[in-house]
Formats: C-alpha cells, structure tokens, sequence
C-alpha cells in the first residue's frame, strides 16, 4: 500500500473502516430532483396503454417477466410433485407433457429473455446518456406483442386437447398434425412466432440506439459491460430468432396447409427441424446468459472497490462467445449421428475458453480488492458459483462420448438449470437489488436479503445436484413415472423437497418488495457508489433521464466524478476537463430543459430534441404528473 | 463510425470463414446457408456503416475528449405516447391466430394493422 493506483478507491480498511470520505457526492452536483418536471411512472391506465417512455416499458418488461416466472414456477411445482413419488398421483401422463413443455416455454421465452430486455429497456439508454432509445413507439410495439403473445400460450391450456405437450424445442413429428393433433399446439407456435417478433425488434432497437444515441464522449470503449452484452446480444438476436420464426412457419404450414418441410414420408426431413431449431437454440441460451455476465460484470466492481479486470478482454470475449456460440448448434444433436461430430466437438469446446476467460475477469476484479458483501454482491458472487458448476457440466456434455450415455437424461437437466439458474436467478436477483435504490429511491432491507440469498442458495442446490447423481444413474427426463430402483425415490424426494425451499426464499423477497415500497422514497443518485452513468442522475431518473451530463473521460464517469481533484485517484483526464468546464459554466453540461412555450407546443405533435449550450436552469415543472399523454421536446 | 465498421466487418468475416470450413467439413446444407446467410447480414450492416462513414466523416460522439456541449443542436424527435402501438400488437396477433383459429381471424387482423400502419404513417407526418 504504498504508491497509489489512481483507479482504485482508497481501502476502507486503511481510512478507518467506513467508507473514505469523498470529496464530492454525486447529490451534490443534481439538486433538487423534483425541479425538472415530473419524475416516475404513468399513473392513469390510459397512461401506461399508451406510453412510449423506455423506463416504463421497462419496467412492464420486468414486472410481467416475474409474472411469467411465478407462473412458470408454479408449473415447476406440479412436476416435482409428480415427481415425489413412484406412480402417477396428481396429473395425467398428457397433462403432465404439457406441464413441463409450457414450464420451458414460459421460462426461456417469455421469462428469461424477456427479462433480459427489460434491463436494456431501462438501463441502456441511461448507460450511455441517451434520452430514450432510439425508436420508443417500436419499443412499445414489441412489448405488447410479448405480452399477448405469451398471453396466447397459456391460453392454450383451456383449448381443445390442452396446451402443447412435444417439449421446448417442438421435435417433429412428434410436433406435427398427427403427433399432437390439439389448437394448444398451433397456439403455442403463434405465441412463440409474436414473441419471437417482439424480441426481434427489440435487438434492431438496441443495435440502433447503441450506434448512434451515445453522448458524446461515450466512445464504444468507454460503454459500460452491461450495454456492451446488450449490444451482442441484440446481434445473436438478429442472427437466431428469424430462423425460429422461419421454422415455426414451415411447421405451421406443415399442420394447416398440408406441406412436407418436415415430413419424411413426402421426401421432407425432422432432422432439418433439429438443424433450425438448434442454430437458434444454442444461440438462445447465450442470449439469455449474456444480459446476466454484464449484469454482474457492473457489480463486482462496485463492490470490490476496483476497477473491472481487463474491459478489453472482456469485451472480445463476450463477441467471441457471440459468434461462437452460432457455430455450435448441433452439439444438441449429437444422438441423431447425422452430422460432422468432430467439428461441433470442437467448436463447443472452443466456446468454454472465452467463457473461462470471463471468470478470470470476474475473479481478478474482487483479488485483493476491499470486498464488501451488501446483497448485490451475495447474488453475484452465487451467479458465479452456480454458473461455473454448470459450465463444468456443459464441457462434459460437449464431449460425445460421454453425450451418448448422458443426453435425454436427468444429468442435462442438472445442466442447463445450473447455467441457467446461475444466470436469470441468481444474477437476475443481484440485479433487482442493485438497481432497486435506482428505479424505485428506495432501498431493500440486507438482513431480508441476506435470507432470501440464504434459501436460494440452499433450495436451489438441494433442488439440482441431486438430478446429476440420477441423470447418471439412467433417469430419462420428461418422464411422470419412474420405477423405485437404485435411489431413484429417494434423490427425487430430495429434489422435491429442494423445490419447497425455494418457493420459501421467495417469501423474504416478498416482503422485503412490498416493505421498501411502502417506505419514503428518499435515496440519492448513488446509494452504492458506483461506476456508470445511471448513477448520475436521480433516482428514479428524470424525465428523459439527464438534467446534465459529467464528462465522459474513461469507462467509469462516476467514479471519475465522485473523486475528482481527490489526489492520485480518479481518471487523470477528467479533473482538467471538469475544471474547464466548471470555469466555464456554473450549470455542467445541461442537456435539455423545459420551457414554457415548449409545453404549449405539447399536443401539436412531435418536436425536435435539441442538445444546448445555454445554461439556463430549468424552472418548469409540468402540473399534471400524467406522462402518457405527451409529446416531449428537450431544448 | 470506424470502430462500429470495423465490428460489423468482422461479424461477416467470422461468418465466411466458418461457413466455409462447415462446408468443407462436410456440414449439412441447412447450416451452410445459414451461416452464409448470417454472413449477408453482417456484411449489410458493415457496408450501411462504411458508406455512412465515408459520406459524414468520424462522429463527435466517437472522439474521446468531447463533453456533451460538443454536440449541440437538434438530434431527434420523441414521438408522442399512442394507442397505435398496443392495438397494431392486436391486429398482429389476430393475423396469426386466425391460421389455426379460422382466416376470419386473419381478416380482421389485417383490417387492423393496416388502419394502424396507415394512421401511424400520418401521425408522425404532423
Ligand atoms: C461451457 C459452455 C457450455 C457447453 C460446452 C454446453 C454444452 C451443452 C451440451 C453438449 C448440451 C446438450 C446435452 C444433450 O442434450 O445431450 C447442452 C444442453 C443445454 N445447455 Fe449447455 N453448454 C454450455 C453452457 C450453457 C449455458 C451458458 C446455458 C444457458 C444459460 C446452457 C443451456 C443449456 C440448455 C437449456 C440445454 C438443454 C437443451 C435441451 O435439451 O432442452 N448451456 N449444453
Ligand atoms: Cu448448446
């Protein structure tokens, strides 16, 4: 501890404990947070039917994600319920197809990935100082095709013949007309076509705002983790869902108008269905993954009081595994033995490296770093706990020979729900309490969280280890029934009984929500001391995010910010702009304001955003706080 | 934009590369095209990005040592909040549904979108 690293905070051990004291908290350069206008949500009906504003479809994202999950988890709980016991106790064997077909239904498509956009929905554009993204009518277009075409699969319990029941990924023929004759399955193929759709748009939107929203001085290099996983994500989307789309149609017109894509006894093949679903599928799983590595990514930093280990590494290795990651599709295909074994062996292999690579990253930012362990950080660090047991897995599955013996069995379901549940759980509840205090101005209590993190921990691994043990015993999966031999009744009471627990963590979660909501919303801009631009502004957020902008000197403006002219630490660069600027002009860098005439121009339709030199501060404040209705400009 | 041109060259060329060697290796044709096809998308982007970079030089927003100031002037418009969106999501919807569900369906969709699509385009006229 001797010369000082002008990236690191100063160790807390060494200023006595605490936190060091700052020169600067970012409260002290916003002021008053309610003198910019109206802040928050839409708060008549019509409002929210009708918004535009990324931070509220957002959070109708997340907020109609978690429904999905609840729902999805329910669904869980039939099947390890079935499951407790030998013998069929609670539902049928057709039943139970559609039980665990529409839980992996709902948990990628309309859960996992949709949660995902929801962050990039809100956190993005405040990421790199944009004002919205960049085509927020769109936006709203994709979040209403998400929710009714999920909608549209749950209906399909209540048609004739119940809900679609061939499994996630819908093998013909199993999938066809004669397989499973039932409307629920022709539903469930609409419903994945409108999401997929919706997801779609969403990644042209992000790709757009991405390119070309960015403040200035945001250079591609200097964009947070999170925004850069968004932005590579966006880009697999591209790539895999229109091919989903493109198969879910053949197999549509295979059921409705009597074509043969798929049919082998008219010259089609089902073998061409596994080729197009997986050249999505695989994809889609690192779709789901890579919005949770950023989300972590933005946490370990803060928390460890360090920089982020190797941003460029990072960086190229999350686009390596983007562009892997659609070069291994057919390592699910391996027991069909109509494919080039060796090159989708290797290639699988190839894509555990740069996902190694990332761990490293992770694990080098908390080395030596002055780690506190608030309940972000709890969750992340099992994100990466989890995450690795099921990247070992994934290695040992991407070997065919062990394939042969393992695939369809109960070890692959150890697998994914590792990889998985490592991702959009654990690291989908650090992120809900990391950006809590930002969305809302509250904050979750630690002690419920440290509960909650507790069970989870404890559920989950009850729940999942077990499945490896009876996967490799010769427990198939997506069977109701299973006779008592080996310790197939025991492992499978366990893992029932693992289930219990976590339904019971989500109590503490519960109740922590519902308490911070109906506390004062009193939190500053940045209760965690952190790094990225959406510190930088209150919270919640004004409206169209920034009342001004700091300089944007290196990957981490509010670091730079809070300890500007702080000796020896903070990017050197951004003191000598910072005082310039503040020479300059008492306001810093203001973006956009309100003005009197502008609100009469309102409901006259669109009006320019404009970016100012002129510091005026802001002195309107809209009297009705009903932000559905109105066409915005920023002078 | 040069780094974004940069990025988007390489996606294609990643794409070319593996779809070569897929093909070499003997992959089946649905992955060739595939990958040749994720080639195509790269590349379009690539060159949107190129051709814009050749046309308006480097950006403000890709230099290191502006502030927000630098960029100064109109840089867009925010539509106003609409009910266009959700009920297009309705029209759409309907459309696909009405292929199992009966194409009476589908009509009503289609009536839907594009009453939608047509009053959208006259919205942001104004
Ligand atoms: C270290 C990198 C990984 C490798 C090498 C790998 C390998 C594999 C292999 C070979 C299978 C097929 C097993 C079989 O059906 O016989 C598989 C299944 C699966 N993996 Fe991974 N995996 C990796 C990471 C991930 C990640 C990050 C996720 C998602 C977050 C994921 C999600 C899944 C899912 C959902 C399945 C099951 C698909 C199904 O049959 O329903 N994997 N993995
Ligand atoms: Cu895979």
């Amino acid at each position: 501890m001797t010369a000082v690293d002008p990236t690191v905070d100063p160790d807390r051990e060494a200023m006595g404990g605490a936190d060091p004291d700052r020169l600067v908290e970012i409260d002290d350069f916003l002021g008053d947070p309610d003198a910019h206008g109206p802040r928050g949500l839409p708060r008549t009906i019509i409002g929210w039917l009708t918004t535009t504003d990324h931070k509220a479809l957002g959070i109708a994202y997340i907020v109609t994600s978690m429904v999905f999950l609840g729902i999805g988890g329910a669904l869980a709980g039939v099947i390890r319920a079935e499951l407790a016991e030998p013998g069929l106790q609670l539902v049928s064997v057709e039943t139970y197809n559609s039980v665990f077909t529409i839980h992996g239904s709902v948990m990628v498509y309309l859960f996992a990935v949709p949660f995902g956009f929801g962050m990039a929905n809100y956190l993005l554009p405040l990421q790199i100082g944009a004002p919205d993204l960049a085509f927020p009518r769109l936006n709203a277009f994709s979040y209403w095709l998400y929710l009714i075409g999920g909608a549209v699969m749950l209906l399909g319990f209540v048609a004739d013949g119940g809900a679609a029941s061939f499994g996630w990924f819908a093998y013909p023929p199993l999938s066809g007309a004669a397989g499973t004759p039932g409307i629920g399955a022709d539903m469930w193929i609409v419903s994945i076509i409108l999401t997929g759709t919706s997801g779609t748009l969403t990644a042209v939107n992000v790709i757009a705002t991405v390119t070309m929203m960015r403040t200035p001085g945001m250079t591609l290099f200097r964009m947070p983790i999170l925004t850069w996983n968004m932005f590579i994500t966006s880009f697999m989307v591209l790539v895999a869902f229109p091919v989903l789309s493109g198969a879910l149609l053949m197999l549509l017109a295979d059921r409705q108008f009597g074509t043969h894509f798929f049919d082998p006894v008219d010259g089609g093949s089902p073998i061409l269905w596994q080729h197009l679903f997986w050249f999505f599928g695989h994809p889609e799983v690192y779709i789901v993954a890579l919005p949770f590595f950023g989300v972590v990514t933005e946490i370990f930093p803060v928390f460890s009081r360090r920089p982020v280990f190797g941003y460029k590494g990072l960086v190229l290795a999350t686009l390596a595994i983007g562009a892997l990651s659609t070069s291994v599709w057919a390592h699910h295909m391996f027991a069909t033995g109509d494919l080039v074994l060796p090159f989708f062996a290797a290639t699988s292999l190839l894509i555990g490296v740069p996902t190694g690579v990332k761990i490293f990253n992770w694990i080098g930012t908390m080395w030596d770093g002055s780690l506190s362990f608030e309940a972000p950080m709890k969750f992340a660090i099992g994100f990466l706990v989890t995450f690795v047991a099921g990247g070992v897995t994934g290695i040992m599955l991407a070997s065919p020979t062990l394939d042969f013996h393992l695939t369809d069995s109960y070890f692959v379901v150890a697998h994914f729900h590792y990889v998985m549940g490592g991702t959009v759980i654990f690291a989908m509840f650090a992120a809900i309490y990391f950006w809590w205090p930002k969305v809302t101005g509250r904050l979750l209590s630690e002690k419920l969280g440290t509960w909650h993190f507790w069970l989870l921990m404890a559920g989950f691994n009850v729940t999942f280890f077990v499945q490896h043990l009876l996967g490799r015993a010769g427990m198939p999966r997506r069977v109701p029934d299973y006779r008592p031999i080996e310790n197939f009744e025991l492992w499978n009471k366990i893992s029932s009984f693992g289930f219990l627990i976590l339904v019971a963590s989500m109590v503490p979660f519960l109740i922590n929500v519902v308490r911070s909501l109906r506390s004062p919303a009193t939190v500053g801009a940045d209760p965690w001391h952190a790094n990225s631009l959406e510190w930088a502004t209150f919270s919640p957020p004004a409206d169209h995010n920034f009342t001004w902008l700091p300089p944007i000197r290196s990957e981490r403006p509010v670091f730079d910010l809070r300890w500007i002219n702080f000796e020896g630490v903070g990017a050197p660069t951004s003191a000598d702009a910072w005082e310039a600027r503040h020479d300059h002009d008492e306001q810093w860098l203001p973006l956009h304001q309100w003005s009197d005439e502008e609100e009469q121009k309102r409901t006259t339709g669109p009006r320019p955003i404009e970016r100012t030199s002129e510091g005026q501060s802001s002195d309107e404040d809209r009297a009705d706080g009903d932000r559905g209705d109105d066409g915005e400009e920023i002078t | 934009m040069k780094i974004e041109a940069i990025l988007w060259t390489g996606v294609a060329v990643f794409y070319i590369v593996i779809g070569l060697l897929y093909l070499a290796v003997g992959g089946d044709t649905a992955g060739v095209v595939l990958l040749l096809l994720a080639t195509g998308l790269g590349g379009l982007v690539a060159g949107w990005v190129w051709d814009w970079t050749r046309r308006n030089g480097e950006r403000v927003e890709n230099r290191a040592d502006v502030d927000a100031i630098d960029s100064t002037g109109v840089v867009g418009v925010y539509p106003t909040a609409s009910l266009r969106p959700l009920a297009l999501a309705i029209g759409v919807t309907a459309m696909f549904l009405g292929i199992p569900l009966g194409s009476w369906l589908s009509m009503v969709g289609i009536a839907i979108v594009a009453s939608q699509v047509l009053l959208l385009t006259r919205d942001t006229d104004t």
